[in-house]
């Protein structure tokens, strides 16, 4: 049986199949709400509550209650690849599984990735200034091809932007906790684990840095002044991790003084991101609102993740997909 | 005169009566800008997919917006002259999971080619079957007498609403009147030229102030070495050829064109 609560919005369109459609025999969603005094507790430990879905961006604390008051949950499920929005103490100590949404947006990541390359290689806001000035002057593009793309953070993400990267006839570098399990990987020329020295040594090699790991308490502050005074000159650097895993002062000081020709975020340390900040104004900064991975699908595609290939195995006491180590944070 | 050899790709900027007349055997630099090209493919292609001209303008007015962005994995691109260029944009296309459609004079050369799904012959019915059910049409043809005007007001009659229109081949492939027209009406979702008829584009061509129109200097495919390669492919491969007596890399058909 799999007796489900669900910890999100009642209106989010993405999970409409999940409240009213066709579930799996043996499952069925109890409770739907966002905060915990939406939920009766007495009734969730009656209908024996195994389940949580996690999709609402303020679950932290609701989740941690729910973990908390009703010892009967078994496996906690989280719409999204992050998981950093909801780790915890009673998270981390309960017994219960933790799956994600590994590899739902990996894809569309890596064409970001490419297009945040493209962006800077082909000087594409040269091109915009001349096209508004009307000015026609011929200028050199650099080729993509042959260049170095260095990897913070090898996971699904990636070793999705990397294949891409491979196409291009990019050599790549990868960063990860455990390099061994890259041994024999095609896509990665170089693999490094994730030394304070390695890390510097990836960006003092790659023309492009991108950072594509989960917000951890070993990844916070991770790229900070040291790691960006040791980049290769002219080098852009790439987030689609998580912002607080970059020192957003070192990284405005090498933006606008070098040694970073620019960057390229789609995450930063506050979102929305304050008016206030320098990132709104420099030039050779390519902002974009935490969406390029918002295809308008990709939410319903991760709810359908949820109910077509982890709550039918979870019904048949199969291994399930996804499952991340709540310790790790990732 | 036994042999000319054109530095460039596309020789339409020597052809004449007398060339195609002359006996001399004609070569180029097929392949050199290729790559290149491919890259300033897939740029224009996600230019409009994940919609930078709207990321550009919110960063400039400090608006935190969210929308969503298309995939470019399972959209369609339609490759109009499917030459060496053509065929860099449909390897990478392939990469990121897109759809190929080919073009070209002879379908049957490309009946095993892994980087296209499927293949016409450049029929005007072919050029509307694209037009109409590509998300992205790439025009990587040369400027031949048989291409010349070959996108006309017709074609952009059959263009899907949503469809980009990529040029690296050579303006006057396309209409240019009818292509400004076609945009204007909304017939079409954008264009990302880097060919134009008249190059330097004129400052009053309407090109310039439209908003879904990507415009470059003819520059795509301008490295810092690209002209420096091309030369070192005259002299380190096709000389020490035509020297021994071999066969030269690279023939054109000094009549097609290409």
């Amino acid at each position: 049986m799999a007796n489900i609560i669900c910890l999100s919005d009642p209106h989010d369109d993405a999970n409409q199949r999940l409240y009213h459609g066709n579930l799996p025999k043996g499952a069925q969603v109890i409770a739907v709400g966002s905060e915990i005094d939406h939920f009766d507790i007495g009734k969730l430990k009656e209908a024996n509550a195994n389940v949580i879905f996690v999709s609402h961006p303020k679950s932290r604390e609701p989740l941690a209650k729910l973990i908390q008051q009703v010892p009967s949950i078994q496996w906690i499920h989280s719409r999204s690849a992050g998981i950093d929005f909801i780790t915890s103490n009673e998270l981390s100590n309960c017994g219960a599984m933790v799956t994600n949404a590994k590899g739902c947006f990996s894809s569309t990541l890596a064409e970001y990735t490419m297009m945040a390359i493209s962006f800077f290689a082909k000087d594409l806001p040269r091109l915009l200034k001349q096209k508004h000035s009307k000015t026609w002057e011929k200028y050199c593009v650099e080729e993509i091809r042959g260049k170095t793309l260095g990897i913070i953070g090898y996971g699904d993400i990636g070793r999705a932007a990397g294949t891409l990267a491979k196409a291009y006839g990019m050599k790549v570098i990868a960063l990860r906790r455990n390099p061994q399990n890259s041994q024999g990987d095609p896509i990665c020329d170089e693999v490094y684990s994730n030394d304070k020295t390695s890390l510097c040594r990836l960006v003092s090699k790659s023309d492009y840095i991108l950072c594509a790991a989960p917000l951890t308490p070993e990844t916070r502050g991770l790229i900070d002044e040291k790691v960006f005074s040791s980049a290769k000159k002219n080098s852009v650097f790439i987030n689609v991790g998580r912002g607080p895993i970059v020192e957003e002062d070192a990284l405005i000081e090498a933006l606008k003084n070098g040694p970073l020709k620019g960057a390229a975020l789609d995450v930063v340390a506050t979102e929305p991101l304050p008016k206030d900040s320098e990132l709104w104004t420099l030039e050779n900064v390519l902002l974009s609102p935490h969406n390029m991975d918002m295809t308008e699908t990709f939410m319903h595609e991760a709810t359908e993740f949820f109910i077509e290939e982890n709550l039918p195995r979870f019904l048949r006491n199969d291994p399930l997909l996804n499952l991340v180590d709540k310790v790790a944070g990732y | 005169i036994e042999w000319i050899h054109s530095r460039s790709a596309g020789i339409d900027y020597v052809t004449s009566p007398t060339l195609s007349n002359s006996k001399a055997i004609m070569t180029n630099a097929k392949g050199s800008f290729s790559s290149t090209l491919a890259e300033y493919t897939m740029m224009a292609i996600a230019y409009y997919a994940k919609d930078l001209p709207r990321l550009l303008q919110q960063k400039q007015d400090k608006n935190w917006s969210k929308y969503s962005v298309q995939e470019i994995r399972g959209s369609s691109l339609g490759i109009i002259g499917y030459g060496d260029i053509g065929r860099a944009s449909a390897t990478l296309a392939k990469a990121y999971g897109m759809k190929v459609v080919a073009l070209r004079r002879n379908p049957a050369l490309s009946n095993n080619d892994p980087c296209v799904d499927l293949v016409y012959d450049n029929s005007k019915e072919s050029i509307h079957k694209v037009m109409n059910t590509c998300d992205y049409i790439l025009i990587s043809a040369p400027l031949t007498a048989q291409t010349k005007g070959m996108i006309d007001k017709e074609a952009f009659v059959h263009m899907n609403k949503n469809a980009v229109l990529i040029n690296v081949g050579r303006g006057p492939i396309i209409d240019e009147d009818a292509m400004i027209e076609a945009l204007k009406k909304g017939m079409f979702k954008g264009v990302a030229l880097d060919v134009f008829a008249t190059e330097p584009l004129p400052s009053e061509s309407e090109l310039w102030e439209m908003n879904n129109v990507l415009i470059s200097p003819h520059n795509m495919d301008m490295t810092e070495t690209f002209m420096h390669e091309a030369t070192e492919f005259f002299v380190h491969e096709n000389i020490p050829r035509f020297i021994r007596d071999e066969t030269l890399l690279n023939p054109v058909d000094k009549a097609a064109g290409y």
